[in-house]
């Protein structure tokens, strides 16, 4: 069981990204930009964040720089949500300190094993 | 001078002459009349002494032929002295009348002593009275001889006297009129020779080039006559030689200009040389190009350019816009327009005199007036601007001092001039125009591509949502589905990949076309990448029955590529050759190396590709006909894809195929030059 943040601004994602790891048996808190998401990391402990690179206000990789500029959370898991697979965002990503990236459409099923896998991965 | 004096001499000579031969008629007509009186009286002496020795014989011996003789002969001196009497002058005659009667007193006794017997006392006495009258005869007679004799040599004397004389004298005028035709020789040969030579060797130094020379004025009227026609013909010359010098030059200036012109492609640049250059050539002091605006009813200034500043800034308008009517006319008519007098015409107000269209029926209107009187145009020359029946424009010159008016050869020049920059102008502005299309189709097919991009990348996020609830109801992770749902479920998932698909296949089309990538290029090894490939497609050909082989090299084929890329050139032909195979079909991967490329091929036993269709093959969103007909999924972007892949690695792709009888499509890339000699399989 972990604590895992989703942030995107599409709520119908934000639910499936929930419902799915809720299914699998994780602790979500969905919000729907970049503040809110630094918001919960402030405010709750965390796991893992997946965060959609494309949102009003703070992007994806705005949220990520500034959770690895920031001591508490310079290690918390950070998996990058994209729709633009091969124009740089993967790049910008990983120079972000994104720990993993998902390209869109994805399969949850897909999305829950790349949680588990980075999760494994940090436990290790 | 000469002349007269030459004529003087030769008519004293010929006086000379005359008088000459008068002398000598006169002497030889006197010598005539003295000679034969002589020899007649020397005659008259010898027949009356032959008559005294016939007498005198017969009177001695008594021969009666000597009498007879005397007799015969008594007559003879009578006739001879009426002879003499004839010829005789005034004094010999005279004389010869004294002998006459002595004669005649002589015949009286001598004819009586021819009757006197001979030896007798009477015949005695005859003789002495005889001798006594012949010796008194004999006297006369020897003194008409003494004079006579006398007179001749006298004459003869004269004669020879005066004709050595006249010779002397003519010889003295000979020499004196030889002298003088010396004189009058050289004399000649100074007034008439000398200005001769100087002019025709004026007319040598001209004809050979040497257009400064001239002759001199010098000689009798008509030697100078001739130098001053020379000289005029070599000013006429001159004038028409620096014309055509003028002409040659300007001639020039004009190739020039239109050579800068025709370099030039971008209008401003253009306008800026052709204002510049023809201002200087032409020392203008001021060059307008007025160019027609599509659909304007003004042309105005495009450019300006003063012999004092140079181009003007394109704000400055020295001189109002002009209607398009009159630049129209004015092109029409092909002609420059120019008046060596502008405000002479100008202050009339009326119309301006043979020009184009309103201006040549209402003149100028008030701003343009104002406007040439600000400037201090005097000598202006319009020419019109114009490609086949398109107007362009106007080239206006101007000059501001009355003792520089546009002259003929200058005219003609600004013409060809005009005709130049007009066919330059036409280019630039075909090109300037072209460039702005092909500027706009460039932005067009970049918001095409922007536009593809975003609404691929939109349709991303619905597209989660579609194929994530998807997944969850077909995980049953809300609850068991009955079999028609789980039927339907399929067929939304279906077509939910499709779109995937689609879109992912535009969004790489989209971002190959741009340039986006396709850049990057490392060496990458062909047959790891078709075994990756192979590995990749075979789950998907063991689902449908269908077996993969693949025969690659043992060693590496190295190629400078963009590994992305290959590997999705990989995966559309093994992904088409799956798809189109039956089950229990063959797909085979080869790769190689021949004739110094890599060679790179997919077979399978599918279905193929009509013939008729393999024109098409790569159109975008082209399906062949029996794909279609057997209802099997895709886009028509594949192949696309891979043949613009393919040809941005500087390869080419072929496809060898026939209905039924499956398909092969062969790659051909280079090999990478640093992997050396590349290896068989």
């Amino acid at each position: 069981m972990a604590h895992v943040l989703i942030a995107d601004d599409d709520a119908d994602i934000r639910d499936l990204v929930a419902f799915k790891l809720t299914q699998s048996g994780h602790q979500v808190a969905a919000v729907e930009d970049g503040l809110a998401a630094l918001r919960v990391v402030r405010d709750q402990p965390l796991d893992l964040a997946l965060l959609d690179i494309r949102m009003p206000g703070l992007s994806g990789l705005d949220v990520c720089r500034e959770l690895r500029s920031a001591p508490g959370t310079a290690s918390l898991p950070v998996i990058l949500i994209t729709a633009r697979s091969q124009e740089g965002d993967v790049e910008l990503g990983f120079a972000a300190g994104a720990d993993d990236y998902i390209v869109k459409p994805f399969s949850p099923r897909e999305l829950s094993s790349r949680v588990n896998a980075v999760l494994a991965r940090v436990e290790r | 001078m000469t002349f007269g004096l030459l004529v003087a001499v030769l008519l004293l000579l010929g006086v000379g002459s005359l008088v000459t031969s008068w002398v000598v008629v006169e002497l030889h007509s006197r010598t005539t009349r003295v000679e034969p009186v002589l020899n007649e009286n020397t005659r008259l002496r010898d027949q009356v002494t032959r008559m005294t020795r016939a007498v005198r014989t017969y009177l001695l011996t008594g021969d009666a032929a000597a009498r007879s003789d005397y007799l015969r002969i008594r007559g003879e001196p009578f006739v001879t002295l009426a002879q003499a009497r004839e010829i005789a002058t005034p004094s010999a005659r005279r004389n010869l009348d004294v002998q006459d009667r002595q004669l005649g007193a002589y015949v009286q006794v001598s004819d009586q002593q021819a009757e006197a017997a001979p030896g007798s006392a009477d015949a005695r006495r005859l003789t002495t009275e005889a001798t006594q009258r012949f010796s008194a005869f004999d006297r006369t007679n020897r003194r008409l001889d003494a004079v006579l004799t006398g007179d001749r040599e006298r004459l003869e004397d004269g004669a020879q006297n005066f004709l050595f004389g006249s010779s002397l004298a003519i010889g003295v005028l000979l020499t004196a009129g030889g002298t003088l035709s010396v004189f009058a020789a050289v004399r000649t040969t100074r007034s008439l020779t000398r200005p001769l030579q100087s002019t025709a060797a004026t007319l040598d130094r001209l004809a050979s080039g040497d257009h400064s020379a001239r002759a001199v004025a010098a000689g009798p009227l008509e030697i100078s006559t001739v130098a001053r026609s020379v000289n005029a013909l070599a000013d006429e010359s001159d004038r028409l030689r620096a014309i055509e010098q003028e002409r040659a030059r300007l001639a020039q200036v004009a190739r020039d200009i239109g050579i800068r012109v025709r370099e030039r492609l971008d209008v401003d640049d253009l306008l800026d040389a052709a204002c510049a250059g023809i201002g200087e050539g032409l020392e203008a002091d001021h060059v307008f190009v007025l160019l027609a605006e599509e659909d304007g009813p003004l042309v105005r200034v495009a450019r300006s350019w003063t012999a004092d500043r140079g181009l003007l800034p394109p704000e400055e308008q020295p001189i109002p816009p002009v209607p398009l009517d009159v630049v129209r006319e004015h092109y029409r008519q092909g002609r420059a327009w120019c008046r060596n007098d502008l405000p002479a015409v100008l202050a009339e107000g009326a119309a301006l005199p043979g020009a184009p269209g309103s201006y040549g029926e209402a003149g100028l209107p008030p701003d343009a007036r104002a406007a040439a009187e600000k400037l201090g145009l005097v000598n202006v020359l319009v020419v019109p601007i114009g490609v086949a029946d398109q107007p362009l424009g106007a080239l206006f010159l101007a000059r501001t001092r009355p003792d520089r008016p546009w002259r003929e050869v200058e005219i003609d020049i600004s013409e060809s001039m005009a005709s130049g920059v007009g066919r330059a102008l036409h280019t630039a502005l075909l090109y300037q125009r072209e460039t702005q299309l092909v500027e706009k189709l460039r932005a067009l097919d970049q918001a095409k591509s922007d536009f593809l991009s975003t609404v691929s990348h939109e349709l991303r996020t619905p597209l989660t949502s579609i194929v994530g609830y998807i997944e969850l109801l077909e995980d049953e992770e809300t609850g068991p589905l009955t079999p028609p749902q789980r039927h339907m479920l399929d067929i939304v998932d279906r077509n939910a990949n499709r779109l995937r698909a689609l879109i992912e296949d535009l969004l790489t089309l989209s971002r190959i076309e741009s340039g986006v990538f396709g850049s990057r290029r490392e060496p990458v090894d062909l047959c790891r990448l078709v075994a990756s490939a192979t590995d990749a497609i075979r789950p998907a050909a063991e689902s449908a029955s269908v077996t993969v082989e693949k025969h690659v090299p043992d060693r590496p084929l190295v190629l400078e590529a963009d590994s992305d890329q290959l590997d999705r050139v990989l995966m559309n032909l093994l992904s088409n050759a799956v798809k189109f195979t039956p089950a229990g079909g063959k797909v085979t991967v080869r790769a190689g190396a021949r004739d110094g490329q890599a060679v790179l091929s997919v077979s399978d036993t599918g279905i193929g590709i009509p013939e008729a269709e393999q024109q098409k093959l790569f159109q975008r969103f082209f399906r062949a006909s029996n794909a279609t007909e057997a209802a099997i999924p895709g886009t028509g972007l594949g192949l696309t894809i891979v043949r613009t892949i393919v040809a941005n690695h500087g390869g080419e792709l072929e496809v060898d195929s026939g209905e039924g009888r499956g398909t092969t499509f062969t790659a051909r890339l280079p090999i990478a030059t640093s992997s050396g000699a590349a290896s068989r399989d």
